[in-house]
């Protein structure tokens, strides 16, 4: 990336960096505070952490409690379990409603969709991590290794990449005999572990040409300390940026899952299984189709921004446009 | 070119091999017996033992691979366990629906994402260009499953007493399906009886039959019923397309011959069209090309949503049965398709920019 920028950058720019003596992360950190739709982005995911922290104090029920014993829904003359929220800010009088309705086991869907965001975050980070550590793993070695090592498994990957990641991911997931969340989580993974492993290995490609590479190896590193300690940190950048917008794949991918039923099971709230309950109630209960949706679109919208948002921060070449 | 083609053809052997063999070990190491599957509580130990000698699951796994592949050569791709037919009937059946919906989505995606990324990078940071981003940033964050409810709920629902109102699932109006004439037969090429495999394969794409046909009653009805599920499976290609485009036409625009050409004195049209569109399009038209995995994923998904009767609806279905060769065939039919769209976008490639062509 740094041999990068004398080419990229026009001389005022570059000017600029020699004038501002500042380390390098304080100018990385002064361009993100400055891009919008990261700060937006943050700022979604910043939310959801929230409320995922708090889902204890912010969901008024528990998520897989049934209301069907309260006082408020016998008030209501036990209507439809399904029935249609009452919206405070369209002047909805009645306190003891719930704000987006019950679902059809009579369950709040509002606690349900604040406990799911728990369930969305974990997935997220846990199957991209699970890509990021083998993905990385593979590219290192395999660039660095070159030849047939390195021949072998980018075919390998080349196959992997030619499956869609839906398909792969039920094929897995069927493989590890029972849909469950893990079962998704691991193979949400390890159907993204390709592109992270091409990554890598483009990245060490150029990097274990340079100069500090072969002075380190004629001090007499040995080849781990050079992989780990002088390549991979040079790596790292648009493993971050592939690894956020990697987290809002890895979201509506399990929802996907979830939703074709090789995902989470009852009672978890999961957004996409919640989707799925609700698929044959569209018509009388639109709700229940319509906030699970939006609360996957905002997380994912989240990893999104954010990670454009990085990739133009740590690209110079889109700097100031 | 021919060369270019050539080997391009050979580098991609091994990665159609690896497909074979891949899908062949998930099909074969998917848990549970395919005999409990499909028979249930009839699964005696006689007909289980019977269904593995008919199926070869009684040779070993190197053979049965080896039987595998030279039955495939010869097209012969097993027998479905669940529905006891053969597995390329099936997909002859329900390939057609399947395509017609990625290809309605897909052209759905091109014809407006293109234009709203012109847009975009022409009047770039006006108000015009971060509304397009916004909605595209929404498009590509949507899960596709749930905007196909929610366009369901909308026009099969909400607007149901207007004109505007849409089926919300199947492909055709009720005994429709019995008025429709193949187009071989309107052509005198040959009967329902008679008509080749292929005839009858082609006669299934219902627009193209209507079209063949001069039948615009069934293209309107077909059409009708396919609007919603490829408006679904669309978006997410659509909004990928549009910010591909917008992105690559402000490079293309900041470029100094599109400067020579506004200082020659061209129209603005001609700029945009001729000089910087054609430079742009060679990225736009690989993640056309990357998008075929989002236009199957999205079949799968909401195939099931819309009724509609297509590939990724039999590949569930399979999985739940563990039917072994249905599986199996699914996986390599769209693998290798996949495979063959990025042959043909490395072939426009070499069309649209001569300098790959030569190198």
């Amino acid at each position: 990336m740094q041999e990068a920028v004398p080419e990229a950058n026009k001389p005022i720019s570059l000017s600029q960096e020699v004038y501002i003596a500042r380390p390098r992360w304080v100018m990385t950190l002064k361009t993100l505070v400055s891009n919008r739709s990261a700060m937006l982005g943050l700022f979604i995911i910043f939310f959801l952490l929230m409320v995922a922290l708090f889902a204890d104090f912010i969901a008024p029920y528990p998520y897989d409690k049934s209301m069907r014993d309260t006082p408020g829904y016998v008030a209501s003359g036990g209507r439809l379990p399904e029935r249609p929220p009452c919206i405070h800010a369209l002047g909805c009088e009645d306190i003891s409603e719930h704000y987006m309705g019950l679902d059809r086991n009579s369950r709040d869907q509002f606690s349900r969709i604040v406990y799911g965001t728990r369930i969305s975050l974990t997935v997220g980070l846990v199957s991209v991590s699970i890509a990021i550590l083998f993905g990385t793993l593979i590219g290192l070695f395999s660039g660095y290794a070159g030849g047939w090592f390195d021949d072998i498994t980018m075919r390998f990957m080349d196959v992997l990449l030619a499956f869609p990641s839906l398909l792969l991911a039920i094929a897995i997931v069927t493989l590890r005999e029972g849909a469950n969340l893990e079962n998704a989580m691991l193979a949400i993974g390890i159907v993204s572990v390709p592109v992270y492993a091409r990554l890598v290995r483009s990245s060490v490609l150029s990097l274990k040409e340079l100069e500090y590479v072969t002075a380190e190896r004629a001090l007499g590193a040995g080849h781990l300390r050079i992989v780990f300690w002088h390549i991979l940190p040079n790596a790292l950048t648009p493993l971050i940026v592939q690894g956020t917008l990697g987290i809002g794949t890895a979201v509506i991918e399990t929802a996907g899952l979830s939703f074709l039923g090789v995902g989470a099971s009852e009672p978890i709230p999961e957004w996409g299984k919640m989707l799925s309950d609700a698929r044959d109630l569209f018509q009388n209960a639109p709700h229940l189709v319509l906030f699970p949706g939006i609360a996957i679109t905002i997380t994912v919208l989240g990893f999104n921004l954010l990670g454009d948002g990085l990739r133009d921060v740590f690209d110079p070449r889109l700097r100031g446009k | 070119m021919s060369k270019f083609l050539l080997r391009r053809l050979i580098l991609m052997l091994p990665v159609l091999f690896g497909i074979v063999l891949i899908t062949f070990v998930i099909a074969r190491s998917i848990p549970g017996e395919p005999c409990t599957a499909m028979y249930g509580e009839k699964a005696t130990p006689a007909v289980c033992e019977a269904l593995t000698i008919r199926l070869g699951l009684d040779k070993t796994i190197p053979e049965q691979f080896v039987v595998y592949i030279t039955n495939a050569l010869r097209g012969d791709l097993g027998e479905s366990v669940q529905r006891g037919r053969p597995v390329t009937d099936i997909l002859a059946e329900r390939l057609p629906t399947t395509i017609e919906l990625a290809g309605i989505a897909l052209l759905f995606a091109i014809m407006f994402g293109v234009p709203l990324g012109i847009v975009a990078a022409y009047y770039r940071n006006s108000p015009i260009d971060v509304m397009t981003m916004i909605v595209a940033n929404m498009g590509v964050s949507m899960p596709v499953f749930w905007l196909a409810l929610m366009l369901k709920v909308l026009f099969s629902v909400t607007l149901k007493d207007t004109f505007l109102y849409l089926p919300p699932s199947g492909s055709l109006p009720a005994g429709y399906q019995t008025n429709i004439i193949p187009f071989y037969v309107s052509w005198g090429l040959a009967t329902k009886e008679t008509a080749s495999p292929f005839l009858i394969f082609i006669s299934r794409f219902n627009i193209l039959n209507g079209f063949l046909t001069l039948n615009f009653d069934l293209v309107f009805q077909a059409g009708r019923y396919l609007i919603l599920p490829a408006i679904a499976v669309g978006t997410i290609p659509l909004a990928i397309i549009a910010r591909m485009t917008r992105s690559s036409l402000v490079d293309a625009l900041n470029q100094d011959y599109i400067r020579t050409a506004r200082a020659k004195g061209l129209k603005e049209r001609v700029i945009v069209t001729r000089h910087g569109l054609r430079n742009a399009m060679l990225p736009v038209i690989t993640i056309i090309g990357l998008n075929f995995g989002y236009l199957v994923s999205g079949a799968v998904l909401t195939e099931t949503i819309f009724g509609l009767t297509g590939v990724g609806r039999t590949l569930f279905e399979a999985i739940t049965a563990r039917d072994y060769q249905v599986i199996q065939a699914v996986t390599l039919v769209v693998a290798f398709s996949f495979v063959f769209i990025n042959l043909i976008v490395d072939l426009l490639y070499g069309f649209l920019d001569p300098r790959i062509r030569l190198s």
